[in-house]
């Protein structure tokens, strides 16, 4: 079998690859100013600059890959299903990701084939990026694997942001959850923790990274269910079997995330669509850089649809936790565009009261949803002006709107408040009531349709 | 989102920083157009550093450059 690598995936028709053969420089936001016309055309495509000017002022040596994440199809073909709509790629990712894998060990990797180590080390060759107006440096978004220190040593992944400090120094936002904690139990003992940043590998690989997993399981074996593959493993260059890295990776930096140290770090962008705040991170001091020939930085298009779309890892886990309550839920979406702490599900409702356990359950996979709103199957939950027909029309407030109170919320979402963040919701249950006949939607047959298609007429524009 | 509005005192850039940094006061913002360091103005320095960092072990600011 071949290894699931991030070539192979640029190689798959499915994906609408565009190429930008100018040199380009990332660090004066020359590449994200292009991003931001194309998207304003429709749903971004992947784009590559095979030209790419490192810190350092140097080309050549690295490509940029940003949108990996920005349309339907791209997503598809990474995870190997044929969806055509989001709500279908979410149920095929549910159903994926079921199927973990043990990661396979190898000895030898492509992302070796160059390692520049210790005194050596000088992050500037890299092809660091500026993304949008108001960030405080330059920026990778790299997934970070580190290993817990005790229990079962488990690796996990996550997506951070890491901004350039100096030619040995990376600042590292770190949310409080695992790989926090990973470092907060090194830093209890005066030591840092190894970490190695992956700059770059199969976009199924990043999406494992953004998996809500258990808090025993090794996030490579949920990678290597979205990859549907194991994932190749190989020893790290700076600290050997203590901290296992993808062999198919394009480029990585390892590092140690060092203890009782923090620096100020951001603003950055986020995938709320605002620019999270200027605050005190971790800081990681590198040990190595490796990467194979020719390697492809995978960035994130922060703020836009890319960095919204990288996070359907979230957007599922509400599919799975709502259908594992109701079974009647035959899909969910957010609103695009419209953020991700809106949820729409729809389903094909037997009792009343499904709605709300529904609803409920999805609220229970994370701190991220604030509003819930549940329509019939009918509905297309991908087109918000149907979600809003059905609010209009199918919803009466006295019974089918529940305030929710006292939530905790997450840090990016600028309506939070107070140290927790604290935020309030809704659930809405736009359903048609069980109990009385509702009208049906007027509309001409489909069969008067056919029967009179418009190429059978001379429609002429009179102006 | 708690956060605070700052201002370069060098260049006038404005920019957003967490609440909780903005409160240590000791600690010296970065702006992020000329890269000068300075000390958030009536900060009421009723946090430290490890409060602002939930740190459980005493933190040493790395500075830039």
């Amino acid at each position: 079998m071949t290894a699931a690598s991030l070539a192979g995936w640029l190689a798959d028709p499915r994906v609408p690859l565009r190429l930008v053969e100018d040199l380009v420089d990332p660090a004066a936001f020359e590449a994200t100013a292009i991003l931001e016309q194309l998207e304003a055309q429709g749903a971004p495509p992947p784009v590559l600059f095979p030209r790419v000017r490192s810190l350092d002022g140097s080309s050549g040596e690295f490509k940029l890959l940003f949108n990996a994440y920005g349309a339907l199809s791209s997503i598809a073909a990474a995870l190997g299903s044929g969806a055509q709509s989001w709500p279908a790629l979410l149920r095929d990712y549910v159903k994926r990701v079921r199927d973990v894998r043990e990661p396979a060990r190898v000895e030898h990797a492509a992302v070796h084939e160059n390692v520049v180590r210790g005194s050596e080390v000088d992050l500037r060759i890299l092809p660091w990026s500026r993304h949008v107006a108001g960030e405080g440096g330059d920026y990778f978004t790299p997934i970070a694997v580190a290993r817990a220190t005790s229990g079962t040593r488990r690796h996990n992944l996550s997506w951070n942001r890491a901004m350039f400090l100096d030619e040995r120094h990376v600042g590292v936002h770190i949310s409080p959850r695992d790989l926090w904690s990973f470092h907060r139990a090194a830093e209890g003992s005066g030591e840092p923790l190894p970490v190695a940043l992956v700059l770059g590998h199969h976009p199924a690989f990043n999406l494992g990274a953004a998996a809500i997993a258990g808090s025993a399981q090794d996030e490579y074996y949920m990678a290597g269910a979205l990859l549907g593959q194991p994932v190749r493993v190989v020893p790290s260059r700076s600290y050997s079997d203590e901290l296992m890295v993808p062999a198919d990776a394009e480029a990585i930096i390892e590092g140690r995330l060092l203890p009782g140290t923090r620096v100020v770090e951001g603003p950055f962008g986020e995938y709320m669509r605002y620019l999270g705040p200027q605050k005190l991170s971790h800081v990681l001091e590198v040990d190595a850089i490796t990467w194979r020939k020719g390697a492809v930085i995978v960035e994130i298009f922060t703020c836009h649809l890319d960095h919204l779309n990288a996070h359907i890892s979230i957007e599922a886990s509400f599919l799975d936790k709502a259908q594992a309550s109701v079974p009647q839920v035959t899909g969910v979406s957010w609103f695009r565009g419209g953020g991700p702490t809106t949820l729409v599900i729809a389903m094909r409702k037997t009792n009343e009261g499904q709605p709300m356990r529904a609803a409920m359950a999805a609220m229970s996979a994370s701190n991220l949803l604030k509003q819930v709103i549940v329509v019939d199957a009918d509905i297309d939950i991908e087109d918000s002006q149907q979600v809003l027909w059905a609010v209009s029309t199918r919803m009466r407030a006295e019974s089918g709107l529940v305030p929710l109170k006292n939530l905790p919320g997450i840090s990016l979402d600028p309506s939070g408040s107070g140290p927790f963040d604290a935020t309030s919701g809704f659930i809405m249950d736009a359903t048609w009531p069980l109990n009385r006949p509702h009208p049906p939607v007027g509309r001409v047959a489909d069969a008067l349709l056919e029967r009179f298609p418009l190429s059978r007429y001379k429609i002429r524009n009179v102006r | 989102m708690h956060i605070a509005n700052a201002v370069c005192p060098q260049c006038k850039a404005g920019f957003i920083v967490d609440q909780k940094l903005w409160d240590v006061g000791t600690v010296r913002l970065r702006c992020i157009a000329c890269k000068h360091s300075f000390l958030p103005p009536a900060s009421p320095k009723s946090l430290s550093v490890e409060e602002a960092a939930n740190a459980a072990v005493p933190i040493r600011v790395w500075e830039i450059g």
